[in-house]
């Protein structure tokens, strides 16, 4: 009974998790992407949720589809509209009966990014007394995860002549001389980047390999082996290596590519885990798969190998779910069925390829672009892991709780006076910006370890005994386990106040993090803002920016910098997203869009999730 | 009023009658024919293409019913009593012993072979399958391939040991594992076990495990299978068939009810519609023939110890 509660509470939180991740700019977004299908006029309409890295294959699949015979359906016509939503965020819709509450139109067909999703979905269904929604289902394409890693570092490890995996990773992440001790001290310290595995498929998928591989197991891993002192160890060790989580792998992916430009990539990050199909994105010169209107791929100057880790790995196998839902007509369901076969058929499995996965149609033979020239071995991986049993999985999930990373952050919270506008412009007597925000920064507390350390900056003009101060450190940086409660009661003390100095106050607190720096943690400062640049004189506002970005930027560059993550949080529509975006690339973070002060929650625990 | 009752009585008679007749007509017990009498037959979910081939044809009523061993004792689907099965010897001889060990008659009558292919296996290339030491992968010792998945734990798919097909494609390399002297009874049941659980993904019907091998690359190393099936999946870097130095047929067969006719399935599965459902399953349609009467019981044992 212990293990069903705590299981249900830990799938809870994967899905609370994944929920995030739906609502992020950045990634598994909640936005139709409908460019091009055009008016369905009296079809009958298939609405479809899939995992953002595949929505561009599946609109280019829909275009096909809709208007052509495959599409007839009886008298009428089928016309399938596919919308990109992060595997977890949908898990968590679907389980709470998908909620019209702009989260996008309920679905009719749902292809998340592992069939993993769907089993937690019913999983949580039975839980709650409920039918499944999802059964068997084609597995139409498939893409296994892998180590990404510039070619040169690959080089230098002597893959592929010489198998390499997440011992390795190990060895490496512990190591004193770093990339010195194979001949490269010019590139620092080893460096890993993983996704949060509560979020994201690829950071799951990556947790269950090296698990795996501490236990020196393939199959059946078990509670002993979790509880093993040399797995925990292990974990430890891939973990201190990490540069930092987060929600996607599309960050990692992008900042790699922009460091790319100025040739510093290999400093970074030495290593990402993600899916094959992102290495090839990334080596054509499309680093998130999705090309934007006007935006033309260009090849990176270093490119990734994927390595395939020698003690095997998993797939991800994009499942397409017919939905068992009351939402669901007979005639939809039909529907749905033509486009499942029409997107097996040997002409849409070729499309499958060129978007770089692999054809779930064995009919359909792996070339181009799953080939040694993109960086990926189409004869590889040569072991497939087993998927841990559900309670496993989620033991495993508790514990890399413990065994992440640790982090060393410090929130800077805006409190200028634009913060007391109402949240909701058309419920003026309802919650302020502040009041929102608060209660998000509150809440995503309990998302911090207990060593984490933790303090809290706010900043508006005129704070102080005198009034001309432009922040004021409420905590100073230290362990939760002290701090947690003191934040929390800090935080819930704040009103609106003045003006948003917002260049100054972040240069300070990137400077402060850096004198404080500690390279056994993540170092970071989380800035939350709802505005632009405020101190009183715009006259110097490009000047004041300029000179903040290089400091950011010198702070971060080189294989000594002590690198200091700025992650902005773009809060309400008055933030200037474009503006704090350049403030997080500078630092190889990101930005966070939470644009909609209802999704601030969701955004916040996106944050958090880089730690 | 005695009269009214008295003809109400005759009306429930000549009902009676009527349905006694019927059935005594349709050659059936007037429970399982449709109304144009047309036989039920029900497959094996691997075998389901068979099936609506002779339902597309109009042989068979349609919409067949998938049939297999866990409830092939009672030759009824959802309460309709069968007229035939399509299957994999010797799957009916499995189920009579089934029933015989329920204390029930047995219900399945002789079967006809309807198409065999000797058993292969296929690999991947680029994908050297660990082997005991000796062993090679051409020519096939199935000794070797058995010894594989349960010394070196090499992935072999060879289905869940529990239904028709997988107990077919299973036969070759439990023989491998009979002991000296002993006979299938004798089978260490862990040895077994451990060839079902050498691939790290779960067990499936041919069918599905042909596709697995050549899409999720890593899942199995070794694919046990009909030749003719596993020489569909040949390409330039995906599978290659492998001949077997001991042949081992795996045989589709159709057997009817005890007591059931099927002659008109038997005649129409030789149509040109049907034979080409038949190569889809991996065998040559209207070759082959029954296995020996004792591989039933062989296989009982096999399967009894799978799921021990």
């Amino acid at each position: 009974m212990h293990i069903r509660t705590t299981a249900v509470r830990l799938t809870a939180l994967v899905l609370a998790a994944g929920l995030v991740t739906a609502s992020c700019g950045s990634g598994g977004g909640t936005n139709a992407n409908q460019d091009g299908l055009g008016d369905p006029g009296d079809c009958t309409v298939i609405d479809m949720a899939v995992s953002s890295e595949k929505i561009d294959l599946m609109t280019a699949l829909a275009k096909s589809f809709n208007g052509s015979d495959d599409a007839k359906l009886g008298d009428g016509c089928a016309f399938v509209r596919p919308f990109s939503k992060a595997s977890g965020g949908a898990t968590e819709l679907l389980a709470t009966g998908w909620p019209e509450t702009g989260e996008g139109e309920r679905p009719v067909i749902w292809s998340p990014a592992a069939s993993s999703w769907g089993q937690i979905l019913n999983q949580r269904l039975a839980d709650d007394g409920q039918s499944a929604l999802v059964g068997d289902a084609v597995s139409f394409q498939l893409t296994p995860l892998v180590i990404a890693m510039p070619k040169p570092m690959a080089d230098a490890l002597g893959y592929p002549a010489k198998p390499v995996g997440w011992a390795d990773i190990a060895k490496l992440s512990t190591s004193k001389e770093g990339w010195a001790a194979y001949g490269h001290p010019e590139w620092g310290a080893f460096k890993l980047g993983k996704t949060n595995p509560n979020f994201s498929t690829s950071g799951l998928s990556a947790l269950i390999g090296q698990t795996y591989a501490a236990a020196g197991k393939t199959r059946g891993l078990s509670q002993e082996d979790l509880d093993n002192p040399k797995v925990t160890a292990f974990a430890k060790n891939v973990e201190s290596s990490v540069v930092h989580y987060g929600d996607i792998t599309m960050n990692f992916l992008n900042n790699w590519f922009r460091t790319d430009r100025d040739g510093t990539s290999l400093l970074y990050a030495s290593a990402v885990a993600v899916e094959e199909k992102s290495v090839i994105d990334y080596n054509k010169g499309n680093p998130d798969g999705i090309l934007k209107p006007g935006e033309t791929p260009r090849k990176p100057r270093v490119p990734l190998v994927a390595i395939y880790p020698k003690e095997g790995t998993l797939y991800s196998d994009s499942p397409l779910y017919v939905l068992n839902a009351d939402w669901v007509t007979a005639t939809e369901e039909k529907a749905a069925k033509q486009f499942i076969d029409f997107v097996q058929r040997p002409s849409a499995q070729k499309k499958v390829l060129e978007y770089g996965f692999r054809p779930g149609n064995p009919d359909v033979t792996i070339g181009a672009p799953i080939s040694k020239a993109n960086g990926v071995d189409p004869d590889q991986p040569s072991t497939l892991l087993q998927v841990p049993a559900p309670p496993v999985l989620l033991s495993m999930l508790q514990k890399w709780r413990e065994q992440r990373k640790g982090a060393r952050v410090l929130l800077v919270l805006d409190v200028s006076g634009s913060m007391k506008e109402a949240a909701d412009p058309k419920n003026p007597s309802g919650p302020t910006k502040l009041d929102l925000a608060k209660k998000a920064a509150i809440e995503a507390l309990g998302e911090f370890k207990s060593d984490d350390q933790v303090g809290l900056r706010i900043f508006t003009t005129g704070l102080g005994s005198n009034q001309d101060a432009d922040f004021q450190d409420l905590l100073k940086v230290q362990p939760m386990s002290a701090n947690r409660e003191g934040l929390a009661s800090k935080i819930r003390d704040q009103f609106p106040q003045n003006a948003t100095p917002l260049y100054a106050v972040t240069g300070d607190a990137f400077g402060d993090m850096v004198t404080q720096y500690d390279p056994t943690k993540i170092n970071a400062v989380v800035l939350l803002t709802d505005g632009k640049n405020d101190d009183g004189d715009s006259s110097d506002d490009r000047q004041q920016l300029t000179s903040l970005l290089e400091k950011l930027r010198r702070g971060t560059d080189g294989e000594n910098a002590k690198s200091v993550r700025v992650f902005p949080i773009a809060y309400g529509s008055d933030a200037d997203l474009n503006t704090l975006t350049e403030i997080a690339e500078a630092t190889n973070a990101a930005a966070y869009d939470a644009s909609n002060p209802a999704t601030i929650t969701k955004v916040f625990t996106a944050v958090v999730s880089n730690f | 009023m005695r009269q009214r009752i008295l003809a109400i009585v005759g009306a429930i008679a000549l009902v009676v009658v009527a349905l006694v007749v019927r059935g005594i007509v349709t050659g059936s017990d007037g429970a399982s024919g449709t109304s144009d009498a047309k036989p039920i037959v029900a497959c094996t979910s691997d075998l389901m293409a068979v099936c609506q081939a002779l339902a597309d044809s109009g042989d068979i009523a349609a919409n067949p019913p998938t049939l297999d061993l866990a409830r092939a004792a009672i030759a009824t689907v959802d309460n309709r009593p069968l007229d035939g099965w399509i299957t994999w010897d010797p799957a009916p001889g499995i189920a009579n012993l089934d029933a015989e060990a329920g204390g029930k008659t047995r219900p399945w009558s002789t079967a006809q072979a309807l198409g065999t292919s000797p058993l292969g296996i296929a690999t991947l290339i680029g994908i050297q399958p660990v082997l005991p030491s000796g062993c090679s992968l051409s020519p096939v010792v199935w000794d070797c391939i058995a010894r594989a998945a349960v010394e070196e734990q090499t992935p072999v798919g060879i289905g869940t040991g529990t239904t028709a097909g997988s107990l077919a494609r299973l036969y070759p390399l439990a023989q491998a594992l009979v002991p000296k002297g002993g006979d299938f009874r004798d089978i260490a049941a862990a040895d077994l076990k451990a060839i079902i659980d050498s691939p790290n993904v779960a067990q499936a019907d041919f069918p599905n495990q042909a596709k697995t091998l050549v899409t999720q690359r890593g899942a199995l190393d070794i694919l046990v299978g009909p030749s003719a099936g596993l020489n569909a999946l040949r390409g330039t870097r995906t599978a290659v068939a492998g001949g077997t130095a001991e042949a081992v047929n795996a045989t589709v067969v159709l057997v009817s009810r005890d007591g059931a006719n099927i002659g008109s399935v038997a005649k129409a599965a030789t149509s040109d519609t049907t034979a080409q459902a038949l190569r889809g399953t991996g065998v040559v349609p209207g070759t082959g023939r029954l296995a020996p009467e004792g591989r039933a019981g062989e296989l009982y044992a096999v399967r009894d110890k799978v799921d021990s």
